[in-house]
């Protein structure tokens, strides 16, 4: 039985007094998984996650990261390529390397070289004036760069074309660490439900289910995409 | 991790700065020199930029200090900040450090634009009269008011830092529209307001001697106030939009 890495125990996030973005979660989530959080725009799916990288610190319940609560320490075991580029307007990919390499321990040069290399990513300068789907890309390179034990993808695919949705899709189905957790949201279930082990749905902040992708497909005798319509047909 | 953190905003700031202050002195050199070489017409329009120039090193240091504690941690380079396995209060301490260095600089380099003006359009005669004139100030203070005076300097900086970061703590973690810049300047102008309300009421009794003392105490205690409140915000109250 592989390990838990990521616990949650009744956690519910408010932002005010009437809007509830995650209502009594609790999840168990193991090491060498891939899960695929998947609800439609407005689920929850990046509360959460905010809430898995410390970057939402308000919330009500409790959530373990191998072990701790949500510090710095654990920030050196996650590597989260979130929903939006987060380059500063002085970088170059030399400045983002090497921010890396002291940032985390365990940034491993060579795969980020050879990522740039089959992204045909060439340095030309600042970051800024790079193409978005070159900075997207720059961006999953780093975050797979890094031999972490939680990798967590937010919206990935979202708004990419087919060929870097391949390509994206490809890259961390081959280049994440073997037993690492893997979490990947998303609401665009087409052409992914071959690479999740296990699906969370999430609807209206709440965990609708949680459970192996093939049991969930056997139940509804269905498509992962064609349950999801199913599940979700009322909410979009 | 300090250490890093400093090392990567002197990356994130110094190329900004540099161009600045290399502007800023070659136009304190060349506007005069048009002068000495009879190019009235070129030096007159020249020395209003030597002013426009120096005075805006001061502006372009508040807009970075400001950006530094504003959307640099919590826009969108803010979700790599609070990425990495730092602590909250070595990220401030990273960013007061090297803000501080660069309000320093600023201001050694406009007495130094002033400096080279002066001395380019009077020459060697002028230099020298500069110096003595600084030289005679030096000798007629106590070096004990010297100290005094780069120690009360020092508070303020870090006094005036943590006051910028405490008030974009606020506007992002308290506030969730849209205008957080506007927040964070209303805010900063109605605490220092308060501020300096309250403490003339204090000094107004007190010798030179001992307002000046009193206002290191109060610098000291304000910056550990608002550290304190800013790093309480954002350790419990983060919410990256």
């Amino acid at each position: 039985m592989a390990n838990s890495v990521i616990q949650i125990k009744n956690l519910t996030k408010s932002y005010g007094k009437t809007v509830q973005a995650l209502k009594n979660v609790n999840l168990d989530l193991k090491a060498g998984t891939t899960v695929g959080l998947l609800g439609p725009n407005g689920s929850g799916k990046t509360t959460l996650i905010k809430v898995l990288t410390g970057l939402l610190k308000q919330f009500e319940g409790d959530v373990i990261v191998n072990g701790e609560k949500i510090d710095n320490k654990s920030k050196a075991l996650v590597s989260y390529l979130p929903d939006q580029l987060y380059f500063d307007n002085w970088m170059k990919i030399n400045d983002l390397k090497a921010y890396f390499k002291d940032m985390f321990a365990d940034f491993n040069e060579e795969r980020f070289n050879q990522l740039l290399a089959s992204f045909k990513i060439e340095d030309r300068g600042l970051i800024k004036k790079m193409s978005k789907g070159n900075k997207e890309k720059l961006q999953l390179a780093l975050v797979l760069s890094r031999d972490a034990k939680v990798y967590i993808f937010d919206e990935p695919i979202g708004g990419v074309d087919p060929a870097l949705r391949d390509i994206i899709l490809e890259t961390i189905k081959n280049y994440r660490n073997e037993e690492a957790l893997v979490i990947l949201s998303t609401h665009q279930i087409y052409d992914v439900e071959n690479l999740f082990d296990e699906v969370i749905f999430l609807k209206s902040g709440e965990v609708f289910l949680h459970k192996p992708t093939k049991e969930v497909t056997d139940e509804y005798g269905k498509s992962l995409l064609e349950t999801f319509k199913e599940v979700f047909r009322n909410v979009v | 991790m300090l250490f890093k953190l400093i090392k990567h905003e002197f990356k994130a700031s110094y190329r900004s700065y540099l161009i600045f202050y290399l502007i800023v002195i070659a136009l304190a050199f060349l506007g005069p020199v048009m002068y000495n070489i009879q190019l009235e017409a070129v030096a007159s329009l020249l020395v209003p930029f030597v002013f426009i120039a120096i005075f805006g090193v001061f502006i372009f240091t508040l807009v970075n200090v400001f950006k530094s504690f504003g959307e640099r941690i919590f826009g969108k380079p803010g979700y790599l900040l609070f990425s990495v396995p730092a602590k909250t209060r070595d990220i401030f301490l990273s960013r007061v450090l090297v803000n501080i260095v660069w309000m320093v600089s600023s201001i050694i380099v406009s007495v130094i634009a002033v400096y080279i003006f002066i001395v380019v359009l009077g020459g060697e005669a002028v230099a020298e009269g500069i110096f003595d004139t600084l030289k005679n100030l030096f000798n007629a203070v106590e070096p004990k008011e010297i100290i005094l005076g780069l120690l009360s300097s020092g508070i303020s900086f870090i006094s005036f830092m943590a006051l910028i970061l405490l008030v974009q703590s606020i506007a992002n973690t308290l506030y969730h529209g849209a205008k957080k810049g506007l927040i964070a300047t209303i805010l900063y102008f109605v605490i220092a307001w308060g501020v300096s309300f309250i403490t003339e009421q204090i000094y107004a009794n007190l010798t030179v001697t001992q307002q000046s003392y009193a206002e290191m105490g109060v610098g000291v205690l304000l910056s550990v106030i608002y550290f304190g409140i800013s790093y309480y915000l954002v350790d419990k109250k983060l919410e990256l939009e």
